[in-house]
């Protein structure tokens, strides 16, 4: 089901100068937003600049919705100081909309490589422990690995699957 | 963890009138103002001060906030309040800022007489923004 505010976008992407506009002004502050945050887990603008040997008016800029004048180059030397990935693509205008509507705290303020590899060990440990406390000692416990790809898409099957054996198992009962 | 929602001021006619003001303005700057009330919405409210994109006013517009869009040296802003009920921001009234000065400078007054008005009335004097 699609929301007003989802059709009201939609709706306005008639005017083409409308939509490039739209389509500017959403890079421009959700760029702004995302340096902000991720900045403000390395330190303050001044300790940015130091690591980029710029000023920290550019810095300030940088994070300012308004400047919209940021440069590929900029964007991939933050990438790398920030551990993150870049990705600049095009797309057509529904997906802008989509885009527009899905600005959760992880897509404003991405975590760096290591930030994300912490999260999945402490999902492994967590998972790990209540697959562990359960009775059911045929229980499947998935390897490291297998785990490590199901959590990294942030959602983890808690209830166990069934194993190979276990179907056999079954097959031989019935 | 809260999110806030923004509204409109509907004048006694019922006419949405921060959409007109808003449909009066430059592609560039209306479109301006939509990404940044697009993105407020979805940001933690406590984060919004730090954002850019919003001012808490002070001194004779204590009480008030303003969406900020700087566009070729004009700063345009919208007026709002918290409120009527919590997780809603209502915007009030459109205004330019030059040189520290509100243009128009009663746009104050308008802001707080409107507000007063929703707060009177809250059903019929305010609606969800539209983001056409």
């Amino acid at each position: 089901m699609i929301s007003d505010k989802e059709k009201q976008l939609r709706d306005s992407l008639t005017n083409k100068e409308y939509r490039e506009a739209l389509a500017i002004e959403h890079v421009n502050t959700t760029l702004a937003v995302q340096i902000r945050k991720m900045r403000e887990r390395v330190g303050s603008q001044t300790d940015l600049a130091s690591l980029l040997g710029k000023h920290q008016e550019t810095i300030s800029q940088w994070e300012n919705p308004d400047y919209g004048r940021h440069t590929i180059t900029t964007l991939k030397k933050l990438a790398s100081t920030f551990d993150v990935a870049l990705l600049v693509k095009f797309i057509p205008f529904s997906e802008l909309v989509r885009d527009m509507l899905s600005l959760s705290e992880v897509r404003l303020s991405p975590p760096s490589f290591s930030e994300e590899q912490n999260h999945v060990q402490a999902l492994i440990s967590e998972v790990s422990g209540l697959v562990a406390n359960t009775e059911d000692v045929d229980v499947y416990l998935p390897k490291p690995i297998d785990m490590l790809i199901t959590a990294s898409t942030a959602v983890y099957p808690i209830s166990p699957k069934k194993t190979e054996r276990q179907t056999e198992r079954e097959l031989v009962n019935a | 963890m809260s999110r806030c929602k923004f509204y409109d001021y509907v004048d006694t006619n019922g006419i949405n009138i921060i959409k007109a003001e808003l449909d009066g303005l430059g592609t560039k700057v209306k479109a301006r103002i939509t990404a940044k009330l697009n993105a407020l919405e979805q940001m933690e409210q406590a984060d919004w001060r730090s954002s850019r994109m919003i001012e808490v006013l002070k001194a004779d517009k204590d009480g008030l906030l303003a969406v900020i869009a700087e566009f070729q040296g004009v700063q345009h802003r919208l007026l709002g309040y918290y409120g009527p009920y919590r997780g809603e921001c209502t915007l009030l009234a459109y205004c330019k800022e030059r040189d520290d000065k509100y243009i128009p400078l009663s746009i104050g007054n308008t802001a707080f007489n409107r507000m007063a008005e929703i707060q009177a009335n809250p059903p019929d004097r305010r609606i969800r923004h539209d983001f056409r």
